[in-house]
């Protein structure tokens, strides 16, 4: 019994500070009233899917969310491999530089990337040295909010998924190799399957993270269509309709939940000792 | 040698290797050069393209900032809120990460989900809720909201680092402390704590940093009267106006302390601990 009431405290202060408002706030969306009284009816969230600007931000919100899950992925997973299966300075200097991102805010991120990619940004003049005319506009739009979520949590991802490829043994790679299996074999037959507890908690957590994400797309972010949370926020401070900002907000907390199912599937299944 | 299946041939692993590392150090380090560079450009002659550099560098943007209050108001704000949250975020994850790293608890599952539900949680949803609360507590636009509002969203990722490292610990250490007689505060100030120091730094650290960066439930709780360097960085950037090389100077201003972190921090982070506290619930 002590074990529980060690855990009383952050236990009370994330039950009242977290679960009690935001059930209210929800339960809040429910209400309705109707001649004189207070019903609960679901008339918000119909209204809400009803409005073609939400639905098309609902959509937007996947996608964008999706690419960027998808591409921090990819690169995550080959500076993982790479600092984890080579040796030397190069590694070394890479092990030290990847994790900048994470300690740098998100409002800064979003700064710099958008002096960086801007249509008369660094990366347009640069080109422009070189003879480049004409570069696409690769901020204030999807692509803007895709690089520079993929910026930002390239060190989160890389650190999981790192911390996952320590945990192969040597051995079996060297057993695979034995036998006659190149590098891409033994990656697709021994060391993605032996690492899909990592792959499965980075990836949830990354969509959650990213779902979730305000200041980068209000920052990086076109005006229409725009990402859910900030879309959240022009109805809850600039439209003043809350209710259909908590609404929204209820429908992004379902996705999230069901990437969060994801991960806690994820950590138990490491837990019975699958890995 | 044989670690290097991926890459055959001594040529093409330098490739790649180099290509890494270019694309790494663009990707990563150019966008912040180009930060210090818009916080130095001189106002009268500006910086347009197509200038790779701009054509003269002076300090007017900082001395122009450096002499608006609001700057060092909000510098002192952020480095009171970040420590108390980090020492708060550390008293409450000990216990919890104790509990949860080395008691078998029957509750658990429900537990860790609980502590996973302030990341799940879009930060919306925490602040209409929280707002009209804390409006309620008389917490709104007061320094001890922001703290709360603060500990309670980073207080997860203190908890999963800190139980972690407790179930890192190896059993026969605390048994041989109760062997000898330890009672449960020596053994805890004098085993424990100093066992689990790494992860509590990196935990606390992250903490930190995360108080230091935090900014929607900073702005919707502690506007207009709490301002931390986020917050005003904001006002530069995406409220009133784009003030870039005012905003420079914030980031600057935020990003010094943030980078001398990190270099306190790069032996912790090599243990993995924060990497760890990520894999667990």
């Amino acid at each position: 019994m002590t074990g529980l009431a060690l855990v009383l405290p952050p236990f009370f202060l994330l039950v009242f500070f977290i679960l009690v408002p935001a059930a209210e706030a929800v339960l809040d969306t429910l209400r309705v009233e109707r001649g004189g009284q207070i019903v609960y009816s679901l008339v918000r969230y119909a209204e809400m899917l009803r409005t073609i600007s939400l639905r098309r931000s609902v959509v937007f919100t996947i996608l964008v969310t999706l690419a960027s899950v998808g591409v921090t992925f990819a690169l995550a997973y080959a500076l993982a491999l790479y600092l984890r299966f080579s040796k030397g300075w190069v590694s070394t200097l890479l092990g030290a530089l990847f994790i900048i991102p994470l300690f740098i805010p998100t409002v800064i991120a979003s700064f710099a990337m958008v002096t960086f990619l801007e249509h008369h940004g660094y990366v347009a003049t640069l080109l422009h040295t070189i003879g480049v005319e004409d570069t696409p506009s690769l901020v204030f739009n999807a692509t803007g909010i895709v690089l520079t979520e993929v910026w930002a949590s390239i060190p989160f991802a890389t650190l999981v998924l790192l911390a996952g490829l320590q945990g192969i043994d040597d051995a079996l790679i060297d057993s695979a190799r034995d036998v006659g299996a190149g590098a891409l074999r033994t990656f697709l037959a021994v060391v993605l399957p032996l690492n899909t507890v990592a792959t499965v908690i980075t990836m949830s957590l990354l969509f959650i993270g990213i779902l979730g994400s305000f200041t980068i797309p209000y920052l990086v972010g076109g005006n229409a269509p725009q990402m859910m949370s900030v879309v959240m926020t022009n109805y809850f401070t600039n439209y003043l309709r809350p209710d259909i900002s908590v609404a929204l907000a209820a429908l992004s907390f379902v996705i999230a939940a069901l990437a969060g199912a994801a991960y806690v599937g994820g950590v138990s299944h490491r837990e019975r000792g699958a890995v | 040698m044989n670690r290097s299946w991926i890459m055959r041939g001594a040529p093409g692993r330098w490739m790649l290797a180099l290509g890494f590392f270019t694309v790494a150090s663009v990707v990563l380090i150019i966008p912040l050069i180009v930060g210090v560079l818009w916080s130095l450009v001189d106002p009268d002659a500006g910086w347009f393209p197509p200038a790779i550099v701009p054509p003269s560098l002076s300090l007017a943007n900082w001395r122009a900032m450096l002499a608006v209050p609001e700057i060092g108001q909000a510098f002192a704000m952020s480095f009171l809120i970040a420590p108390i949250v980090t020492a708060l975020c550390a008293a409450l994850a000990l216990p919890t990460g104790y509990a949860l790293g080395r008691r078998q608890l029957r509750a658990r599952r429900t537990i860790e989900l609980l502590v996973l539900a302030p990341i799940i949680l879009p930060g919306i949803v925490l602040a209409t809720g929280l707002g009209s609360m804390f409006i309620r507590l008389g917490l709104s636009h007061t320094v001890a909201g922001v703290v709360l509002v603060q500990t309670v969203v980073l207080l997860p990722f203190m908890i999963r680092i800190v139980a972690a490292t407790f179930e890192g610990v190896p059993q026969d250490l605390i048994d041989a402390a109760r062997n000898l007689g330890a009672s449960p505060w020596p053994l805890a100030r004098d085993v424990l704590i100093p066992l689990v120091r790494p992860g509590l730094f990196a935990g606390g650290l992250f903490t930190f940093i995360g108080s230091l960066e935090e900014f929607v439930l900073t702005f919707i709780v502690g506007m207009p009267y709490v301002q931390t360097l986020p917050v005003l960085l904001w006002a530069y950037l995406g409220g009133r106006s784009s003030i870039f090389t005012y905003a420079a100077v914030v980031t600057m201003v935020l990003l010094v302390p943030t980078i001398i972190l990190m270099f306190v921090a790069e032996r912790t982070l090599k243990q993995e601990y924060l990497a760890a506290g990520f894999g667990k619930v």
